[in-house]
């Protein structure tokens, strides 16, 4: 009995040494000297990312005779992106953001590109997002200028998100910020309680950027035409008043959910051949679509709904109409980790067989499961991701890819993404002919 | 003169006298002020003392219990403009209400999360540590009494009633220092379930219009006594009263920005 008297005394005064342990080393905080000067807010805001970037394809066999050679390093490119945010007054503000690149592979001697490669990934100089932002009264703002509208809740599966077309050049490539192309509109946004009310009158038609014909992501056998024939660029439709695009979108957020509504008559993301498949070019396309979340403790649930009207395809003469059903969860509830996972379905009315074949590559109902890892490290200086995308149709895989990488902050200035990237082959023509695009990558910026 | 020394003595042991709910109480219902504007600056220092340096705009309401909250980054370049926006329920049973407005992203994403034990941006405070927490999920004992920088202090302990709390926090026991004199929280031992520690020490308090406010706050993660991280926290241009339109805390502001 005395000796368990003893041990429960020594416990005690063990946490208590503990306990007095931690007041001393809360009391020895020595003065941290700060050696950074603290930036103040300034009305001009000068932003310049210098980039430098590369990718190694190291799946890609020998090729044959007439073949382009997709071996080996694939990225030398270096990247200055430019924006001036400019704050005029407490109610209105601009953005002038200019990009451009240039990639040395395509000036190396033993590496041959056909000029629609070389027009397509060599350089580049162009206006991203440059606009007027500011409040008309105490509810309506104006948004003019080039912009990008982001539609919908899923974070990656684009069933609402329809207003700005894609840089695809790069199929699970291209860096988040720049997938979506700005377009000149007008925006007019009306506020009432929870309700945000957004019109937008869109002046500039303006397409996608598709991947450089013959190259590794737009393998040229993939549409082999009759002889002589070449493979038309597309032509994106001239920016007039005949064809200007409209979108309206309801927007309700209250305590732990959120509704949309939206309708649009927008070009469609896909081109058809006119003309006796000598010009290739983009309808437009009327859509209703609905998008909501709701939290459920650290669960959000999305869904969307998207109903297209006036598709066109290349083996059909009539229009098509489709309807995109999505489903979502993202968990936060472990610290730290960010997971969510987006299953979608599309189905085409009307389906005819023939639509599955070239070039059409449709199904009746295609389905899209995308899985979204992502984790935090070391106090937010590095992050680790992990995408995939899968396209699938009558239980077969079509095609996707999946994507791991690193992100890391060395400093305030300078950071780092290095990654790995598969692309999985099946069923669609197109992801297969891409599916030995597999390759390491990686970049450094300098943020002045 | 009886009545008097009485009354003396009654003063000088108040402190004493109060139990911890009053002491909780008192710091829970301590006026913090309403209709806030400050300007936040965080230097992030970490094991080799390689700075990195927010600079961040708050704007705080009160909502009767409710508080509504909007952050604002305003450097370095690669983070301006991202935007903070949190709802924060008086009402347990209610998950607060959060945004980030993501620039990069140009959108506005709902955040579903309970667990408010992550980084606030890469800092050594978290999510919880920037809310006010609800006395009403712990349990609290003084310890004891000491001077801290020339203050009396009671130093309680506070203990998570439930796991949720825990898991929510990531804090299994706090010790809590709170002043005598104005029941102001000057400092703060945290333990981490992952077997961390986080000190909390108040540099800088300011006394603005009647309402004391922390200026200068420093969070220190350890493990095994060994510095992991470090954060400053300094609070300027702190202004009250400011009459803040309920618009300011909506998702229309933080896309647009300050």
């Amino acid at each position: 009995m005395p000796f368990l008297f003893l041990l429960f005394l020594s416990l005690f005064l063990y946490a208590e040494e503990d306990f007095e342990e931690d007041f001393e080393l809360f009391d020895d905080t020595p003065e941290i000297i700060i050696s950074k000067n603290i930036e103040t807010p300034k009305k001009h805001t000068l932003k310049v990312d210098l980039s430098f970037a590369t990718a190694y394809n190291y799946a890609h066999e020998a090729p044959k005779q007439q073949q382009s050679d997709y071996r080996g390093v694939s990225r030398i490119k270096t990247k200055i992106n430019t924006s001036l945010d400019s704050k005029w007054s407490s109610k209105w503000q601009s953005k002038l953001e200019v990009s451009s690149f240039y990639d040395l592979l395509y000036d190396l001697e033993n590496k041959h590109y056909n000029k629609d490669i070389t027009d397509t990934y060599r350089s580049e100089l162009e206006i991203k997002e440059a606009y007027l932002q500011g409040s008309l009264s105490k509810k309506i703002d104006l948004k003019i200028g080039r912009q990008i509208v982001i539609w919908g809740k899923s974070d990656s599966i684009r069933l609402n998100d329809i207003i700005n077309p894609l840089d695809n050049r790069e199929l699970g490539m291209t860096d988040i910020e720049d997938l979506r192309l700005p377009v000149f509109m007008t925006k007019l946004d009306y506020y009432l309680g929870a309700w945000n009310i957004s019109a937008m009158i869109i002046h500039e038609s303006r397409t996608q950027k598709e991947a450089g014909i013959g190259s590794d992501y737009f393998p040229s056998d993939i549409f082999p035409l009759r002889n002589g024939a070449t493979f038309p660029e597309d032509t994106t439709p001239e920016s007039n008043i005949d064809n200007t695009q409209f979108a309206l979108a309801f927007n309700g957020v209250f305590t732990g959910w959120d509704f949309s509504f939206y309708t649009a008559k927008v070009l469609d993301s896909k081109w058809h051949f006119e003309d006796d498949k000598k010009v290739r070019t983009y309808a437009p396309i009327k859509m209703f679509g609905i998008a909501n979340t709701i939290v459920v403790s650290s669960w959000l649930l999305k869904s969307e709904i998207s109903y297209v009207k006036n598709l066109k395809y290349n083996s059909t003469t009539d229009e098509k109409n489709r309807f995109d059903i999505l489903i979502g969860l993202e968990y936060n509830g472990i610290k730290n980790l960010n997971s969510s996972i987006e299953i979608a379905n599309r189905h085409l009315f009307d389906y005819e067989t023939k639509m599955q074949k070239k070039p059409d590559l449709s199904y009746e109902n295609e389905q899209q499961i995308a899985t979204r890892v992502s984790y935090t490290f070391n106090h937010e200086k590095g992050m680790i991701s992990f995408l995939n995308t899968l396209f699938t149709a009558k239980n077969k895989i079509n095609g996707g890819f999946a994507r791991l990488w690193l992100n890391y902050d060395l400093s305030d200035n300078i950071e780092y993404n290095v990654g790995i990237i598969d692309y999985i082959g099946g069923e669609k023509l197109f992801l297969n002919a891409i599916s030995n695009n597999d390759k390491l990558f990686a970049d450094i910026s300098y943020h002045f | 003169m009886y009545k008097l020394l009485l009354s003396i003595l009654f003063l000088s042991t108040l402190s004493f006298a109060m139990s911890v709910d009053d002491i909780v109480k008192k710091v829970d219902q301590r006026d913090d002020g309403d209709h806030i504007i400050s300007q936040m600056t965080m230097i992030l220092i970490d094991k080799q003392k390689n700075q990195r340096i927010r600079s961040l705009k708050r704007f705080t309401k009160d909502f009767g219990k409710d508080i509504h909250q909007s952050i604002y980054f305003l450097s370095p370049n690669d983070i301006k403009n991202t935007a903070f926006l949190t709802f924060d329920y008086d009402d347990n049973k209610k998950d607060d209400d959060q945004w980030l407005y993501l620039p990069a992203l140009k959108k506005t994403k709902r955040i579903a999360s309970t667990d408010k034990s992550g980084s606030f941006m890469g800092s050594d405070f978290s999510y919880s540590d920037m809310t006010k927490p609800n006395i009403k999920d712990y349990t609290y004992s003084i310890k004891k009494s000491k001077k801290i920088k020339g203050h009396d202090a009671w130093i309680i302990e506070r203990i998570p009633k439930n796991k949720k709390v825990t898991e929510e926090t990531g804090y299994k026991k706090s010790y809590i220092y709170v002043r005598k004199d104005n029941f102001v929280v000057i400092g703060a031992i945290h333990y981490l379930t992952d077997g961390k520690k986080k000190y909390m020490s108040v540099k800088k308090l300011k006394e603005i219009e009647g309402i004391w406010f922390t200026t200068e706050i420093v969070m220190k993660t350890t493990k095994n006594k060994q510095l992991l991280h470090s954060t400053i926290l300094q609070l300027s241009q702190i202004k009250l009263n400011q009459n803040l339109d309920d618009d300011i805390f909506t998702i229309r502001q933080i896309e647009k920005g300050i």
